[in-house]
């Protein structure tokens, strides 16, 4: 009786470690499972690579962008100062354009005398 | 339910849209509207006569003529349109503010200020209103008053014309002038000096016809210097256009009373309605004018019990356009209204307008401005051409600059007296320009090719002033013909000039206007031809 006992026991023991022993199909199972975080780790650095490759392009599109931006301000800055320069030299050309028909006339009309 | 409401909402959007398009095609057709009612020319008769000198002067009225407008052409100048309508400079630039007097635009529309307020003065004799330059020769009773009218040129701010009551003394055809001290004191200055006295003849300045006046030393005449009238210009004396003081001269007997005024404020009734003539700026008020001019007013104000509008006399001051401005009338209704102004047709060819000979290469000429403005250029010309006597002057365009030249000239001595009356009255510096020497052809002479005319025409207007690049020096023309004609056949604007002691025909190409140019284009004839020159100024 205590020797049944003492298997019955045994075989408890047995089976309860058993169970607590993994199988292959476990292990493989873990492998997988733990290639499969590594793929996902990987994936997530390329990812993060990419982003962040993503970022400095966008970072140096932005500043291209904002060179190009300036640019253009200067440019319609510089347009501009070319336009009111050459309004201004139209304006001037015009009062020296009046001068010289009223400096004309007067002489016209001093030539008028006897 | 909600494809329902769907429909209800775009239906109501479609309305908006439809009713915006609506008022935009109405905004539409308002702008085009507008426009065409701004650059449609207006349907209108055109008159082809309009009287200038000679009026009626209904009883009780003081305004006589009517306004008028023309279209201007091209080459017209505001002087020649002024003497074809017998009206003074004066009155054509006051009339139209902002026009270019020597080269206004083309189908520009002008006004001919062709009425005029009578002087407020008795209306018998000859009267000469000094501010309006203009003189009004009275014929007939006060039932059937005539009045001729002619524009005048009067005494300047330092010899100003006399102003009072005097006569014709004495009627004189083709006087002579016997030239005040005064008046060859100044030309000595100038570096002109006068002769004692001046025969008749263009040079005299007193024209063809002179009415003497009791006022010793003063003289209504004619002219040499037609362009003068409506300018303070004289030494005291009254000024017409020719034909103006040979209609004087035939219908003014000797102690005719002749009354001089200086009126700019003229205040003037016509059917019905009271007009103002302003001649002065406000710059230029005389004081006792204005005096005069505000009493009358206030005098009609007062008679007729109603306000004058004072705005509309302020703003007849300040515009003084010298045109009689309707401003009241003398009774509630009582202006039967205001003449509208004609338009006249252009009459193509102007009365008196100076003509322009063509330069010949025979002749002398003379440069007398290189100017790069076009405008510049066609007004010294106009104003060359204008003086008294005239000196013919038209515009060349050259490359990029316009020349301004006078003549031709028969000798070089008339083309010597044109720079110096150039130098004179106008301080224009001008060049002489030296006429082909005219020779018989010598035996055996190469006939002259059109293409050889061609550069002897070019050589003549390269005759001015300026650089050209020289290929080639013969003593024999017909070797720097042949060079010449090749050159020409290469597409090089080629001339021949000839000149020295000794002559020589200088094979020349182009005209440049600096060193710099004629350098680039002699770089260029290297490396396209390998022919080498040398700058040439000339």
């Amino acid at each position: 009786m205590k020797k049944s006992l003492l298997v019955i026991s045994m075989m408890l023991v047995l089976a309860v470690a058993v169970v607590g022993c993994a199988t292959k199909g476990d292990l493989e199972k873990v492998q997988s499972q733990q290639m499969l975080t590594g793929a996902k780790a990987d994936q997530a650095a390329q990812d993060a690579q990419a982003a962040r490759a993503a970022a400095d392009e966008a970072t140096l599109k932005a500043e291209a962008a904002a060179a190009r931006a300036e640019n253009a301000l200067k440019m319609a800055e510089e347009r501009e100062r070319i336009a009111d320069e050459r309004e201004k030299r139209a304006e001037e050309m015009a009062r020296i354009a009046d001068e010289k028909a009223k400096k004309a006339e007067e002489m016209f009309q001093k030539s008028m005398k006897k | 339910m909600r494809r329902i409401t769907d429909l209800s909402l775009l239906s109501g959007m479609l309305r908006l849209i439809v009713l915006y398009i609506v008022i935009l095609s109405l905004n539409g057709c308002a702008s085009t509207k507008s426009v065409h009612e701004k650059y449609q020319p207006i349907p209108r008769h055109l008159e082809e006569y309009i009287e200038r000198n000679e009026f009626s002067v209904a009883k009780g009225e003081d305004v006589i003529g009517q306004l008028a407008f023309i279209g201007l052409e091209r080459g017209d100048s505001l002087p020649d349109i002024a003497r074809h309508f017998s009206l003074g400079i004066n009155g054509v630039t006051a009339a139209n503010p902002g026009v270019d007097i020597w080269v206004p635009e083309a189908g520009e529309r002008i006004m001919l200020p062709l009425s005029f307020i009578l002087p407020d003065a008795p209306r018998s004799g000859i009267v000469i209103n000094l501010a309006a330059m203009r003189l009004f020769q009275f014929k007939g009773d006060s039932e059937s008053l005539k009045v001729l009218t002619y524009p005048v040129g009067v005494g300047t701010e330092e010899r100003p014309s006399p102003t009072g009551q005097m006569n014709v003394w004495r009627k004189v055809v083709r006087p002579t002038w016997h030239v005040p001290a005064s008046i060859a004191e100044d030309h000595r200055k100038k570096g002109d000096p006068l002769p004692a006295e001046v025969l008749p003849g263009p040079l005299n300045p007193l024209g063809e016809y002179a009415l003497y006046l009791s006022k010793p030393s003063y003289l209504v005449h004619g002219t040499n210097k037609p362009a003068s009238i409506g300018l303070r210009a004289t030494n005291g004396c009254i000024r017409l256009y020719p034909e103006d003081v040979k209609k004087l001269y035939e219908n003014t007997p000797v102690k005719t009373a002749v009354n001089i005024v200086d009126q700019p404020y003229l205040i003037g009734q016509r059917n019905g309605l009271v007009y103002m003539e302003v001649h002065a700026s406000l710059e230029d008020v005389d004081d006792d004018e204005f005096d005069k001019m505000y009493r009358k007013l206030k005098k009609i104000e007062k008679e007729s019990g109603r306000m004058i509008d004072w705005n509309k006399v302020k703003k007849v001051l300040a515009e003084a356009r010298g045109i009689p401005v309707p401003i009241f009338e003398i009774r509630q209704g009582s202006g039967k209204g205001v003449a509208e102004p004609v338009e006249v047709r252009h009459p193509g060819e102007l009365y008196g307008r100076p003509e322009i000979p063509e330069l010949r290469a025979d002749a002398w000429s003379v440069l007398a401005a290189d100017v790069p403005d076009r405008i510049e250029a066609v007004r010294l010309a106009a104003i060359i051409n204008h003086q008294g006597p005239q000196i013919p002057a038209r515009v060349v365009s050259k490359n990029a600059s316009y020349h301004v030249v006078a003549g031709p000239f028969n000798d070089i001595s008339e083309a010597k007296d044109a720079i110096k009356r150039l130098k004179i009255d106008l301080e224009i510096d001008g060049i002489l320009i030296e006429r082909e020497a005219a020779k018989p052809p010598a035996p055996g002479a190469v006939k002259e090719s059109p293409l050889a005319a061609e550069i002897a025409k070019t050589a003549e207007s390269i005759n001015l002033r300026g650089y050209a690049l020289q290929i080639g020096v013969y003593a024999e023309e017909k070797n720097a013909l042949s060079l010449a004609e090749k050159l020409k056949q290469k597409g090089y604007e080629a001339s021949i000039l000839k000149n020295g002691k000794k002559p020589l025909h200088r094979v020349l190409i182009g005209r440049f206007d600096t060193k710099k140019k004629a350098l680039d284009e002699s770089r260029l004839i290297l490396q396209k031809e390998g022919i080498k020159s040398i700058i040439y100024r000339y």
